[in-house]
């Protein structure tokens, strides 16, 4: 989060800056607790999320088409949007636990807010103005933002709350983040990335194919590192 | 219940408490098992293979479900009935289980053995005590330990490493790539890499199934192939006849009979608040260290002004947890390696023992204890946040640049964790909190913590073997985050251990070398909490060898009648 904060340009932060605060916070409904079967710190493992979901139909066509850009379409995989993302992040913004109320709220201003933005520049919800105008949009606020090494520490292991200031930053960041997270989960993104486990078999466990080692070897060799005894033939 | 129908209660259904019902009860002693949590058979609630998205949040933490929705836990760090305080500049999180098995029925069941220096650190270095055992002394029951339980490795050993002698343990799976990749890595820094040992069968055994190499541990396991109390030792010890449990069964306190021995304990019933007691001719404690030392410490009377067995004030001292944290990096040569089922069973099935004993002795290091280090693949398990690899957490870009960026990548991430040693010292303890109580009224623990330059030191070294490993193979890592210099404190660990610690004499410790209360000779502790320093190594295995040892003299001492 730091580094998004410190490298989003200048021409991102300052459209955002000064739309963001005509936007009026979205109130959360507040409801009771669930108290169905998959809820609380015992629930039925088997039951679904207890919760309703809030976001409206127009919510939900403007992350639809917010999610695609992040994740389109291509020849291996579907894009997010018709992979489930949308129902997974309307799942999200409507749980009841104060730990993710933060990002929650953020994401619910983030997605009205882009929504009036493409209104005012283009006279059209985000989800029916053209596919060039979406890019436009995102690419100004997203900025031509590139990671500089890798994610620290802490966003590998939790989606740690932000501090209040960078709200901006805040919202592409989480749709970003529960995007690839949730697309990477679906049937479609785990057949996308061809993760091979998680099948049941009989007999002992039998590790890397011959082309695996294969491989290996020839990693290895571009190192000038000896093989481990495992790799001698 | 009635006075004399039970020859000792045990208390808790975890790896301590049921290793000694087992061993009482086949011995033909008659056992009641008071458990806080509710019943749990694996065998139906065991979501093996719902896949992450089909959990609520996709199976995400949440303050109900921490870490993961679908782990084997029932309980949490946040508990609403049953609340801890931290003193301040504390942060201890104390996660606990509330149901039979408690942990180990999450647990990830890596069973590395303590080595003959862990038993004797303060003759070595000068720091802490020694244990009034040796590692011989303790050796055979580590043997059978295993037996009982089904573990794999080999039987190779290294320095303060030993293995099991041959016969025990099952076959170890091969491997995978990226782990050889690693100890290649590793080998050429002059460091050896060993055999995971781990309470997995990899054969079945009785009852028990062989790992079908799917779904993952922490989920528990409905066919038995990681070891749970709950499919192995709770129903072996059910068919003798001589178990009874009780769940939702909260001990109170341990109360004392006119002959200044424990005769009972005072228990709530969780689900209705009303209280009950229960009798026997001895008290096992095993509601995990810090549990069981809040009952100590809860348990006084004249006798016992300062909590139960406490007259060496030691009881709440000496508390430790495993120093932890790790690296996460990208290793470009590693992109668009060939795929395959790279599951096995959920732990590395390769480790990094302690290599620095010959710099420590040499005077070279600025640390006198040792870390082991763990290697995780980004390909083991389906891809979701923390359960898998997150890819969320490494593709900042987008579109379809992300997308085939994602697949080159997959299988280039390696998490190097590291495991260290923290020496017990004065200022980290438990004791009662003066005001706060639990729902039904009972005291609770506070806790303080802090470590020293000898822990600092140590998870600076292990930064650097870690970074030195990753830079001689050619990764990125990503940037770690120290707060105050501080990482992987130990606050956190899930490896508690040391609060009414053996030793010699009664003066400075709580029991003796069997475990059995200097102060009450019938009061028996059967977990973590008799450990007399905290070696790196995951404790659980010698938590279940002690136990062993301590079930065996009791019942000498019960049958002889010396009780
Ligand atoms: C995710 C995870 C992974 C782990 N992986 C490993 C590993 O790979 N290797 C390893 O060695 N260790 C591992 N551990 C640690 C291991 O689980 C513990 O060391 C072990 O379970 C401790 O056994 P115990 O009997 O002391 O406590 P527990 O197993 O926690 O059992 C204590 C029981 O006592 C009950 N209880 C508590 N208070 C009371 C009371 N007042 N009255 C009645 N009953 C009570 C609890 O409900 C619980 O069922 C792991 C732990 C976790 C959480």
């Amino acid at each position: 989060m730091t580094i998004l904060a410190a490298t989003v340009p200048a021409i991102g932060t300052s459209i955002w800056a000064t739309n963001y605060a005509s936007v009026s916070p979205y109130q959360m409904k507040s409801w009771p607790k669930p108290t169905g079967p998959g809820f609380g710190i015992d629930p039925d493992l088997s039951a679904p999320a207890p919760w309703p979901n809030i976001l409206t139909e127009q919510q939900r066509r403007t992350l639809a088409a917010l999610v695609d850009i992040i994740i389109p379409p291509d020849e291996v995989s579907p894009g997010a949007a018709e992979a489930g993302v949308v129902d997974f992040i309307d799942e999200y913004v409507s749980a009841p636990y104060e730990s993710l109320r933060y990002h929650s709220l953020s994401i619910l201003n983030g997605i009205d807010w882009i929504n009036t933005e493409s209104q005012r520049r283009y006279g059209a919800d985000f989800a029916d103005t053209t596919e060039r105008r979406r890019d436009a949009l995102f690419k100004d606020i997203r900025g031509s933002y590139v990671p500089e090494g890798e994610p620290t520490t802490k966003r590998i292991l939790s989606l740690a709350i932000p501090k209040p200031e960078r709200q901006a930053d805040t919202f592409l960041d989480s749709v970003h983040y529960l995007t690839i997270t949730a697309f990477y989960m679906t049937e479609a993104g785990v057949k996308d990335i061809d993760y091979r486990g998680d099948i049941a078999q009989a007999g002992p466990y039998e590790g890397p194919t011959e082309e695996a080692k294969a491989h290996l070897r020839d990693t290895l060799d571009k190192l000038n590192l000896p093989y481990p005894d495992e790799l001698k033939t | 219940m009635s006075a004399g129908d039970f020859d000792a209660i045990v208390v808790g259904s975890g790896a301590g408490g049921a290793t000694a019902a087992l061993r009482l009860t086949q011995a033909g002693l008659k056992v009641l098992m008071l458990e806080a949590g509710r019943p749990y058979d694996p065998v139906t609630e065991t979501p093996m293979f719902n896949q992450h998205i089909d959990a609520p949040l996709g199976n995400i933490p949440t303050e109900d479900r921490n870490p993961r929705f679908y782990d084997a836990i029932i309980g949490g760090i946040d508990l609403a009935d049953e609340p801890y305080t931290n003193a301040e500049g504390s942060h201890v999180k104390w996660l606990r289980t509330r149901m039979l098995g408690g942990r180990t029925n999450a647990w990830w069941a890596y069973v590395p053995r303590y080595g003959p220096y862990d038993f004797q650190g303060a003759s070595r270095d000068g720091h802490g005590v020694d244990w009034p055992v040796s590692y011989d002394d303790i050796a055979p029951s580590y043997d059978e330990i295993e037996r009982l339980m089904g573990v794999y490795g080999t039987t190779d050993s290294y320095e303060n490493e030993p293995s099991s002698p041959p016969g025990i343990l099952q076959p170890p799976p091969p491997l995978r790539a990226y782990e050889l990749f690693a100890k290649a890595g590793f080998e050429n820094l002059g460091i050896p890499v060993a055999t995971t040992r781990a309470a997995v069968l990899t054969q079945p055994k009785g009852d028990r199934n062989a790992c079908f190499y799917a779904s993952h541990c922490r989920r528990g396991c409905s066919i038995g192939a990681k070891f749970q109390t709950t499919t192995s030792f709770l129903p072996e010890a059910l068919k003798t006849g001589n178990l009874t449990i009780q769940t939702h069964a909260r001990v109170a306190e341990v109360t004392l009979g006119p002959d200044g021995r424990a005769d009972g304990v005072r228990y709530v019933d969780t689900r209705t608040g009303s209280f009950g007691v229960a009798k026997a001719r001895s008290v096992v404690l095993a509601a995990s260290s810090y549990e069981t030392a809040r009952l100590l410490l809860a348990s006084k009377s004249d006798q016992f002004p300062n909590g139960l067995a406490n007259r060496s004030g030691q009881v709440g001292r000496n508390i430790a947890n495993t120093l932890n944290f790790q690296i996460r990096a990208y290793f470009p040569v590693l992109d668009g390696r060939p795929q395959y089922n790279e599951d096995g069973t959920s732990l590395p099935h390769m480790v990094v023992p302690w290599f620095g004993h010959k710099d420590q002795a040499e005077g070279r290091l600025d640390f006198p204890r040792g870390y082991h280090i763990q290697v995780f693949g980004d390909r083991v398990g389906a891809p979701g946040i923390k359960t898998g690899p997150n890819i969320a957490s490494r593709e900042y870009g987008y579109g379809r640049e992300l997308k085939s960026s994602a697949r080159r990548r997959y299988g280039s991430y390696i998490d190097f964790e590291m495991f260290g040693e923290m020496i017990p010292n004065d200022d980290t303890y438990m004791e009662l909190d003066p005001v706060v109580v639990d729902k039904w009224g009972l005291a609770v623990p506070r806790f303080h913590w802090r470590i020293g330059d000898t822990e600092r030191h140590l998870i600076q070294h292990a930064k650097h073997t870690m970074l030195d490993v990753i830079e001689r193979l050619g990764g990125v890592s990503a940037p770690i985050e120290e707060k105050d210099g501080e990482l992987g404190e130990g606050a956190t660990g899930v490896h508690e251990t040391g609060a009414a610690r053996m030793g010699f004499t009664g003066e400075d410790s709580v029991v003796n070398a069997h475990s059995q209360s200097w102060d009450v000779d019938n009061l028996v502790l059967a977990d973590g909490s008799v450990f007399a320093s905290h070696a790196h190594k995951n404790p659980t295995l010698t938590i279940m060898a002690l136990a062993l040892r301590a079930a065996d003299a009791l019942v000498v001492r019960l049958k002889s009648n010396q009780i």
